[in-house]
């Protein structure tokens, strides 16, 4: 009996390679699982190291606030934009933000869908890490608009106005995808922790805490049928987030696509900007979850196998966005159209040309170590990697926002972009407001599902196995 | 670890079945072989036509499988370890398909129009391509594409044939191994040769999706073809052990995804151009959604996408190889329709007018039916030559002794 967890949790696996670390550590018992997880949260006391990155972050939040303040008062002015380049970085941060999102619903939905029981200990904060994504890039179209307060125009509702959205506008199906994106992932997200925080309720031993914990669980008793229904509701709600992981992209995609801008209007853009934002999700969820495992100690439960395959994925959906870049390259000349090899042209050789060629070394170049199972293996080389990646696809939406548009079909028209502090300042103040999120989810829920890591653990699959039989 | 026997017990040869099957598909395969040749005499333009549109459709068979069978060399999965053999038998047939290459390269004057001086100088934007989309340089490509498929084709067999000896973990890592960058040459290859052999159809005409938009038809083809062998097979040892409901829906769920990717290249593809409405591209749809073409437009809409999307979303159906089998037909004939749309409305080399008229000509069918039939003769032959599991499969026990509790 000593030992059994130990064949036994290999046999959870699929062909375990040599070397190859399971999906949980052995040792594991179900009373453990939920220890470890519950006491992070309620029985870990606030460290000087947690107090410290919140405060650095809090302090980018703040410059936001600033850069907005300043922004309402002025208006959109003081940022870089003008014409030729209309759409600077608030276009580029809400495509770069939204893109990280997916790689939340596609762990959460796609992977629980195709049973990918390696999902388990990454979804929860994958998850979050979506919705706060999400939250973020949802900053830029809203004060973009110059009048946030005015955005409800955007949906279409009868009014007294005679006001009503030009419906085949994609901007305007941006507005109904990211909607719905934000709150399916809500939801998801919610629904998936239930059953946490009523073992948060009952482990918590500060009366408020347990207050405000039940009052989240919403009265879950871990019944029978409540695990019923929450079990098909789970799975109903990942079958309604799985085609999201492709669609918002896609319309994110069409946002450009469906001008007839050179180097916006392109057909490959939906199937690349969804790998693309798989890519930088997954980059972002690497750049969480290698210093989580490592403050928290939960190697055991976020395992070098974690590690492994969110490297592959980066690998394969990094290797489709090259593929785009070289479709692109590809048809501007096949195509034989004067424009479009002329932007081609201007991105490799323009005054801009130091963005396309750091985007292709961060991008296209620098990630391909991750061939070498030495670096996917390797966390600091893994985060390295991935903090590139990030760059890299930042500088691929900058790329195609600005070099196709400061210089277009007329010589005449032709300008230049530069961004201004308040740009960078709206910016940085997105990634406060991204990892000051993620720094109070960390305190505050339990960061990894704890009873989907239960399922995990060898005792489980006896009993379950005891009940079949 | 190589030491260990496997029991003998898993070792099965293929139905005997398969190689009458084979004899059946060859016969009928020489008769519209036969009638195709009559064609080309005749008719060579047509005919030539309708062959590109055989050969894409068994091109993509073969080439499909080889894609997936590489993703399951690096992924693994119950459905492709009972499907294996069938996709490896396809990748069989790569050395086939470039001999049946050879007539395409013979009519590619009466195929395309950019193989004739005065209409390359007399547009502009063919003009400035005519140093990639000329007859040598497409001909020294085609020969590389058919090096680098036949070089992995090969690869990947030996691999295979080495595994039902060796449980060595290094033969099964080495598949591994070519199976990675396999994918890669896999994409950018069969992209330049649609380019080649299909887009240049209509000389003018560009879509950076086109690509991607072949690999997911090709993958649509392959797995449907597989439901359809391996339903057929389910009555014999060992499928009917092992073929049970549980990997039929797993078959079904794929069909269902790439049914649905198909659908997603196809509409985005269609929504850019006829949002952009730019001259040099919507021509391409126009010529394709009037003079009856629409039609088919239509039926492609309903029958490839519409149709099989819901009939999949049922479990029931999925779970059932007798409701299956028929809908993966569908999805394969539709494969055949989707490749005619794409292919017969093309303006013919000689004349700028595309076939406005959604035409037939009698080609068109034969040829195909010549090239299918081939194809799955040598299939079968292939097939029926291998025992049906991969001994050595390491995770083959675990579905074993499931199956057999059932």
């Amino acid at each position: 009996m000593e030992h059994a967890p130990e064949t036994k949790s290999s046999e959870t696996m699929e062909r375990l390679l040599p070397g190859q670390s399971p999906v949980l550590l052995p040792g594991h018992t179900l009373e453990t699982i939920t220890d470890k997880i519950v006491s992070i949260v309620l029985r870990r006391p606030v460290t000087l190291g947690w107090v410290g990155g919140f405060a650095f972050f809090f302090g980018l939040l703040n410059l936001m606030l600033l850069a907005m303040a300043w922004l309402f008062i002025r208006g959109t002015g003081i940022w870089g934009i003008n014409v030729p380049v209309g759409w600077g970085f608030a276009i580029v941060n809400f495509v770069w933000w939204v893109g990280i999102g997916h790689a939340g619903t596609l762990i959460s939905a796609i992977l629980l869908l195709v049973k990918q029981g390696w999902r388990n200990s990454i979804n929860r904060f994958a998850e979050a890490m979506t919705l706060f994504a999400v939250a973020c890039a949802g900053v830029f179209p809203l004060i973009h608009t110059g009048r946030p307060w005015l955005a409800y125009w955007l949906f279409p509702y009868p009014n007294t106005m005679g006001v009503w959205p030009q419906f085949r506008s994609p901007l305007l199906w941006d507005v109904f995808a990211v909607s719905t994106y934000a709150t399916i992932s809500a939801l998801f997200w919610f629904v998936g922790l239930l059953p946490d925080l009523a073992t948060f309720r009952d482990a918590a031993t500060n009366p408020v805490a347990k207050r405000i914990y039940g009052l989240l669980a919403m009265g879950w008793r871990g019944s029978a049928r409540h695990w019923k229904r929450y079990e098909s509701a789970y799975v109903l709600l990942a079958g309604l987030a799985a085609p999201l992981v492709l669609s918002v992209h896609t319309v994110v995609s069409f946002d450009f696509a469906i001008s007839i801008i050179p180097g916006w209007h392109t057909t490959v853009f939906p199937p690349y900007f969804v790998a693309g934002a798989i890519y930088s999700g997954f980059a972002m969820v690497l750049v969480l979850a290698i210093p989580i495992r490592h403050f928290y100690g939960v190697q055991d439960m976020m395992t070098m196998r974690h590690l492994d395959n969110a490297a592959k994925v980066m690998l394969g959906t990094g290797l489709i966005v090259a593929y785009g870049y070289s479709m692109e390259a590809f048809y501007a000349y096949y195509s034989g159209s004067l424009y479009e090899w002329f932007v081609l042209k201007n991105r490799m050789m323009g005054p801009l040309a130091w963005s396309y060629w750091c985007l292709i070394i961060f991008n296209v170049l620098i990630p391909q170590v991750l061939w070498i199972r030495k670096v996917r293996l390797y966390p600091p080389a893994l985060f390295c990697t991935s903090v590139v990646i990030l760059f890299g696809m930042w500088l691929e939406r900058f790329v195609i926002v600005v070099t196709s548009l400061h210089r277009d079909f007329l010589p005449s028209s032709w300008g230049m972009y530069v961004a201004t502090k308040w740009d960078y300042m709206t910016y940085l103040g997105t990634l406060g407001l991204f990892f000051c999120a993620m720094f109070l989810f960390i305190r505050l829920m339990p960061m990894i599902t704890i009873f989907e890591m239960r399922l995990l653990v060898p005792q489980s699959k006896l009993s379950e196995e005891a009940a079949h039989d | 670890m190589s030491s260990t026997t496997y029991p003998a017990s898993y070792r099965f040869a293929a139905p005997a079945s398969t190689m009458s099957r084979s004899t059946r598909w060859l016969v009928i395969g020489v008769i519209a072989a036969v009638a195709s040749i009559a064609g080309a005499l005749t008719s060579p333009q047509m005919f030539y036509r309708g062959y590109l549109i055989g050969y894409m459709l068994v091109l993509g068979f073969s080439l499909g499988a080889m894609a997936l069978l590489m993703l399951g060399h690096m992924t693994g999965g119950n459905w492709w370890m009972i499907g294996r053999r069938v996709l490896e038998a396809a990748v069989g047939n790569l050395p086939l398909l470039t001999l049946l290459w050879i007539p395409l390269w013979i009519g590619r004057h009466a195929l395309y129009s950019w193989m004739d001086p005065a209409f390359v100088n007399s547009h502009p934007s063919v003009l400035a391509k005519a140093g990639y989309l000329n007859d040598h340089f497409w001909t020294i490509r085609a020969v590389i594409y058919f090096a680098l498929w036949n070089l992995w084709g090969m690869a990947l067999r030996r691999g295979s044939r080495q595994q039902d000896d060796n449980a060595a973990p290094a033969v099964w890592q080495r598949l591994k191994v070519w199976s990675a960058p396999g994918l890669l040459v896999y994409a950018l290859t069969l992209t330049l040769a649609v380019t080649d052999w299909v887009m240049s159809l209509d000389a003018t005409w560009f879509s950076t999706i086109f690509g991607m938009f072949f690999i997911i038809s090709q993958l649509l083809s392959v797995m449907a073809l597989m439901i359809v062998v391996l339903c057929s097979l389910r009555e014999y040892e060992p499928y009917d052990r092992i073929l049970g409901p549980e990997q039929l829906h797993d078959y079904g769920k794929l069909m269902l995804a790439f049914t649905m990717v198909w659908a997603y290249f196809s509409f985005s593809q269609w929504l850019i151009i006829w949002a952009g409405n730019l001259p040099e591209e919507i021509t391409w749809y126009l010529d394709r959604i009037t003079g009856g073409w629409q039609r088919v437009a239509l039926g492609l809409v309903i029958l490839q996408f519409a149709l099989p999307f819901l009939l999949l979303l049922s479990k029931e159906l999925k779970r059932d190889a007798r409701k299956l089998m028929p809908l993966a037909l569908l999805v394969l004939l539709m494969r055949y329709i989707d490749l005619y749309w794409i292919v017969a409305p093309n303006p013919f080399p000689g004349s700028d007018a595309a076939a406005h008229h959604l035409t037939y000509h009698w080609t068109y069918f034969a040829a195909p039916l010549a090239l299918v039939s081939i194809w799955l003769g040598a299939f079968f032959r292939y097939f029926g030559s291998r025992p049906v599991l991969v001994v050595t499969e390491p995770m083959l026990p675990r579905l074993w002794e499931k199956s057999h509790g059932h």
